[in-house]
């Protein structure tokens, strides 16, 4: 199957959206950068799937069962619709690692293909962002995902609009839903 | 020789496929709005449902529609994302590290 039939099959993307994200993709894994982001955040009241926040809290539990908590910048995974104030009692999101921050952690070449093997979204759980104006270079780690209060977020889209960085364009959005799908839904390929 | 696929509305999971030859299909019940029986070709079969987890569920149905979007999603990742890999051990104990340093343990009193 080609990339152009199985665009033209996927019913999830809108029919006059088709030949424009056809040709967007020409260039992948590269020229993202030029397509991936909307110039404005999509909706100033509503959450959107795939938008990008700032400081949010965030929680996993280590090896010990021990709670780990930080903020970080986070990308909203849930459903858009979900997402809406007074739906869904919790929202799902994902902390986004900047590669500059990352960087303490080199050890010898490992980050180094590490970054040129995430820029080609060539890593299942991560998906590539590129810098755009005060936001570096960085990604989502699909493989943590963690829940907060749909009240507490939608306050915060609210009140302090600021920290809504960026919303995905049309096409980064299909993009993000094909890579979120790909990576939570691929068939693993059987080891020898 | 002809297909037909029949089923009770009352267990739609009870499929039988019947193999006939050009005599006609009698004693066939089917569910609206699937083909009437004269409309049948010998060489021309259209399905209206699919068929998955061993489940007849109807093509323009809600799930059909939900299963088919997320396969039509995994088909243009695995063009898109074909060279795609895990990550490494050395790279994942540099993800350990980083979140380790810093998010802050909260310690359970045990």
């Amino acid at each position: 199957m080609t990339l152009e039939d199985a665009i033209n099959q996927a019913n999830i993307i809108l029919p006059e959206h088709k030949e424009e994200f056809l040709r967007q993709l020409e260039e992948f894994p590269y020229g993202i950068d030029k397509w991936l982001y909307s110039n404005t955040i999509t909706d100033p009241k509503s959450l959107y799937q795939g938008d990008i926040l700032l400081d949010l809290p965030t929680c996993f539990i280590d090896e010990d069962g021990d709670t780990v908590e930080g903020q970080d910048v986070v990308a909203l995974i849930s459903n858009t619709c979900d997402m809406q104030f007074g739906r869904k009692e919790v929202v799902t999101v994902s902390p986004i690692v900047s590669f500059k921050d990352l960087e303490e952690y080199r050890a010898d070449d490992i980050m180094e293909s590490t970054f040129v093997a995430i820029r080609k979204n060539e890593i299942f759980n991560y998906f590539y962002l590129p810098p755009k104006d005060e936001f570096p270079e960085s990604f989502i780690d699909f493989s943590k995902m963690i829940s907060i209060n749909n009240t507490y977020i939608n306050n915060i889209k609210k009140e302090s609009s600021e920290r809504c960085l960026l919303s995905l364009s049309r096409y980064g959005f299909y993009l993000f839903l094909i890579k979120l799908t790909y990576h939570l839904a691929r068939m693993e390929k059987p080891t020898i | 020789m002809q297909l037909a696929v029949t089923y009770k509305k009352s267990r739609p999971t009870d499929v039988t496929a019947h193999m006939t030859n050009l005599e006609p299909i009698v004693n066939v019940q089917f569910r609206y709005p699937a083909l009437l029986p004269a409309s049948f070709s010998d060489t021309h079969f259209q399905p209206e449902y699919i068929i998955s987890n061993s489940r007849i569920i109807e093509k323009t149905s809600k799930q059909a529609l939900e299963i088919e979007a997320v396969k039509t999603l995994i088909d243009i990742g695995s063009i898109l994302f074909k060279d795609s890999r895990r990550i490494s051990p050395e790279e994942s104990s540099v993800m350990h590290s980083y979140f380790k340093k810093k998010y802050k343990k909260i310690k359970k009193a045990r």
